[in-house]
């Protein structure tokens, strides 16, 4: 009977075995987000948790419906300016806010978490009924005291926590089928979204 | 373990299906996916804050108010606006198209001369200045050696055109033709408008009151007022024309009537009225008028060349008197191109119904005051037959212009007989102000655009048609023009400046500011509270007051009901009498061409935007061969089917198309769309059906001197 060389335990198999595996799984799972990601910061310090507490704004304050049901998003510069036209305080955002972006025209490059892609037409007035922060829509910032890390995919540029395709479906396929009058016309047709 | 080749094939086996317990695979593929998505090279949306601004569309004469919505200054879309009288909300399908126009591929990017070889070349702002002063400077002196074609008909930039041909010598400032030729000839000051808000029984005579005819959407709305939803009719409305147009589909009766043929008939219903014992004791000629219509337009007359019912014709008188507010519209169906004839027969039975200046009949509105030192009176610029002028070039009767100024206009395709007014200006230096690359531009020698309404100060006087006169702004709607336009306005004060002539203005924006302060002066109104029928039916509203350049400019609309003078009733006997058309039959072009124009083909001086292009039903166009429309018995009787090729000629000229059966044209007609067939502008407007214009026929109508070409004939055969 000829010999075997080298190598002829079990161990000696499942042992590298196991080692790439777990070495596969870490490098999954950790490496590639980040090598994925970058991670970016907000170009101002921002504390929605000032603004609420200490001088009880609420959050359609800034983040409102305009006349025509279209979601005004973000507040410009005008609307920071209604208090922030000259510093208040000494913070260096502050006075860069006020010297840098207001007083030369130039609307503050916030990162939205939450963009969508162009092909994709999305309402906030027609989910207004609905809790979205809850929901997972978007990340519940408003009692936080600093803004969340921005993490941009380095392939596709979105934000990290843009909201796949199979969110949006998976809400309406079962939100409006829970509550089909409340939720009327928000099936999943390809063309509800993509208009 | 040592790391031998069995080790490490183990390792990487390992690796692998590993790998297949994290999402890299998956996430690599979407996420690579997503990517071929947001390639640069890709149209990217544009965002930014949104807002709206207020303006005034100036692509056709109506005026309607407009919105034009913006992103991040970026004009995207124009809508409506409810607080515009002359539009009420609405808006036609060029309006809506603005934006898009905005982009268009056949914009002019700059100034630009005409080369040796014929192509147009850039040259710089100062230059293109320099040429136009310098030819002009050439003519200077010389009788009627520089002539202007504005296509803008209620513009004060008209002023500016007039002043600087009256400091070079010159009278002849002209508009492209339009309804208010027609009505200058009747009335010497101010213009007609039509209250149809207020009545309640609306005999329109030819014009598409609906669609291509004056204040078309301000019509759409008084009409939809009148004919609510599910509820009784507040208003009769009856067409009388030679095709089931939009006016004719919706009104609530359709009389047949070969073009030309409208003043015939209002005639032959003045008949009944006149033999009903109706009287118009406040007009001079009231025995003249009764005499000449009794004595010729009896029914049996009135039928054999209407081909209408005497029935039919007692029938319409009848409703007209027992309506309380009845208003009779005179016009064409092209709104252009009409006699003094049919315009004045139609006209005096308003007369006869003693409904001038009141509520629901025909007004006499003014004309603004001029402001710019040395412009024709708008009435007097009215007052000039264009087509009568080139006709003249042509045949050589009147000298060939040394200059010709284009604005806004395209008399190389949207004159009768595009042909002969080319060859009218062979050799006359072509100027064309226009914003887009048109027939007309195309040919000139000397290229300065305009930028277009949404990127200028502009104004609209009372549009024809209109029941009160009023005046408006439009502004610019976007930070900078799109290219390397310049307002005609401060082209031609720049160069009368240099040419030593002093229009005493610095600037077009100077220009409307003093216009408006003009306004200031006159009994008027905005139309924010208290609509000008309202006004007019008895409701008082406030006078205009606080800094109306601020106010006008932000979009309101300035609006007056007043009586310009008090004005001499004249049935019109004489004239009507005069223009009468001879009662001959004409074997040799034996078909009624009835042109039709909709808003939805462009306006006189747009071709049609490729945003109307799927508005074109596979009936009015398929492939580059454009459709004309027949009654089933027509074609038969010359041997013609639908789809078939079929050759329209006329005297001068021929088009081809295919033929659609539609029993709404009358017997013995053929109608066709105008604003097809355009040769220059871009691939979207180009080459697609054939330009109507050619088949046109030019005639001077006698007693008024008129050239009338709206009463076409032409000969009909298969292709």
């Amino acid at each position: 009977m000829e010999e075997k060389k080298g190598g002829t335990s079990a161990g000696g198999v499942v042992l590298p075995f196991l080692l790439g595996f777990v070495a596969a799984l870490a490098f999954g799972w950790w490496g590639v987000p980040q090598l994925l990601y970058s991670k970016k910061v907000q170009p101002l310090v921002f504390t929605h948790q000032n603004h609420i507490e200490l001088y009880g704004m609420m959050c359609d304050d800034c983040h409102s419906f305009r006349r025509d049901g279209s979601f005004a998003g973000l507040p410009d510069n005008a609307k920071c300016a209604e208090c922030h036209s000259f510093p208040m305080g000494d913070h260096p955002d502050e006075i860069k806010f006020v010297e840098e972006y207001y007083e030369k025209g130039i609307e503050v490059p916030w990162l939205v978490y939450q963009y969508q892609p162009d092909n994709v037409f999305f309402s906030h007035a027609a989910h207004r009924e609905y809790d979205c922060a809850t929901a997972g829509c978007h990340p519940d910032v408003g009692s936080s005291n600093e803004l969340p890390a921005y993490y941009e995919n380095r392939l596709t540029k979105y934000s990290r926590d843009t909201m796949k395709m199979k969110d949006c479906e998976r809400c309406h396929a079962t939100v409006a089928a829970q509550e089909p009058e409340r939720f009327a016309g928000a099936p999943n047709a390809c063309q509800i979204c993509h208009k | 373990m040592a790391l031998n080749r069995r080790s490490f094939l183990t390792f990487a086996a390992g690796g692998v299906a590993g790998t297949l317990f994290t999402p890299v695979i998956w996430k690599s593929i979407d996420d690579t996916a997503i990517w071929t998505q947001n390639w640069p090279w890709i149209p990217r949306l544009e965002y930014g804050p949104r807002a709206y601004a207020a303006t005034t569309c100036k692509l056709c004469p109506a005026g309607c108010g407009l919105n034009i919505r913006t992103a991040g200054g970026r004009p995207v879309a124009a809508e409506g606006r409810t607080d515009h009288p002359l539009s009420q909300g609405g808006i036609c399908p060029l309006g809506a198209a603005a934006v898009q126009l905005l982009y268009a591929p056949a914009r002019i990017k700059g100034p630009m001369q005409k080369q040796a070889d014929g192509t147009h070349q850039p040259i710089s702002w100062d230059q293109a200045e320099a040429l136009l002063k310098e030819k002009l400077a050439e003519q200077n002196g010389k009788k009627d050696a520089v002539v202007c074609v504005s296509g803008d008909e209620n513009g004060t930039i008209n002023e500016l055109f007039s002043a600087l041909l009256g400091g070079l010598g010159s009278d002849g400032c002209f508009l492209m033709p339009g309804e208010q030729i027609v009505a200058s000839k009747i009335l010497r000051e101010g213009s007609i408008g039509y209250d149809l808000e207020n009545a309640d029984f609306v005999l329109v005579f030819g014009a598409d009151l609906l669609d291509g005819w004056g204040t078309a959407v301000r019509n759409k709305k008084a009409y939809g007022a009148a004919h609510p939803m599910g509820e009784e009719a507040s208003a009769e409305y009856v067409y009388v024309g030679p095709t089931q147009n939009v006016t004719g589909g919706a009104a609530d009766q359709w009389v047949s009537i070969a073009p030309g043929m409208e003043g015939v008939l209002a005639l032959g219903v003045a008949y009944h009225l006149l033999q009903g014992g109706m009287t118009a004791p406040q007009a001079h000629d009231f025995f003249a008028y009764r005499n000449f219509v009794i004595n010729r337009y009896t029914p049996e007359y009135v039928e054999r060349l209407t081909g209408v019912a005497p029935e039919q014709v007692a029938e319409l008188a009848r409703k007209l008197r027992s309506a309380n507010k009845p208003l009779i519209i005179p016009g064409s169906t092209i709104a252009q191109g009409g006699g003094v004839f049919n315009f004045a027969a139609a006209l005096s039975l308003n007369m006869l119904f003693d409904n001038v200046n009141s509520a629901g009949g025909i007004q006499v509105l003014p004309d603004l005051p001029t402001v710019v030192s040395g412009a024709k009176e708008p009435a007097q610029v009215r007052a000039k037959d264009l087509v009568a002028y080139v006709q003249g070039v042509a045949e050589g009767k009147v000298s060939k212009p040394a200059v010709c100024l284009v604005y806004e206009a395209n008399p190389l395709f949207a004159l009768p007989l595009p042909d002969v007014t080319a060859q009218a200006f062979d050799g006359t230096y072509l100027v064309s102000f226009s914003t887009f690359y048109d027939e007309t531009a195309a040919q000139a020698d000397l290229l300065l655009p305009t930028p277009t309404f949404i990127e200028r100060f502009d104004d609209v006087q009372t549009p024809y048609g209109s029941g009160f006169a009023s005046y408006s702004l439009t502004r610019p709607a976007i930070r900078q023009p799109i290219f390397d336009t310049k307002p005609t306005g401060d082209v031609l004060l720049a160069v009368a400046k240099a040419l030593g002539i002093d229009l005493g203005f610095a600037s077009f924006d100077k220009v409307l500011e003093a216009k408006v302060a003009v306004l200031s002066e006159l009994e008027g109104f905005f139309t924010d509270k208290v609509q000008p029928w309202e006004a007019r039916a008895g409701k008082a509203p406030a006078a205009a007051s606080g800094n109306l350049w601020r106010t006008i400019s932000r979009g309101a609309v300035w609006a007056s009901i007043t009586e310009p003078f008090p004005t001499a009733m004249q049935l019109g006997s004489t004239i009507i009498s005069q223009t009468a058309p001879p009662d001959a039959e004409d074997w040799t072009f034996p078909v009624s061409l009835a042109a039709m124009d909709s808003r939805t083909y462009g306006s006189r001086h747009i071709a049609i935007p490729p945003f109307c292009l799927p508005l074109l039903g596979e009936q009015e166009i398929q492939g580059d061969v454009f459709y004309v429309w027949m009654n089933s018995a027509t074609a038969r009787s010359y041997g013609l089917q639908a789809e078939d090729r079929v050759t329209l000629t006329g005297p001068n000229g021929s088009c081809l198309a295919k033929v659609r059966i539609f029993e709404g044209v009358g017997r013995n007609m053929v109608a066709a769309p105008l604003g097809f067939g355009h040769t220059a502008w871009d691939k979207f407007s180009r080459n697609k059906g054939d330009n109507i214009y050619k088949v046109l026929t030019v005639r001077t109508e006698p007693g008024s001197n008129l050239a009338v070409w709206a009463d076409s004939r032409v000969r009909i055969a298969k292709a």
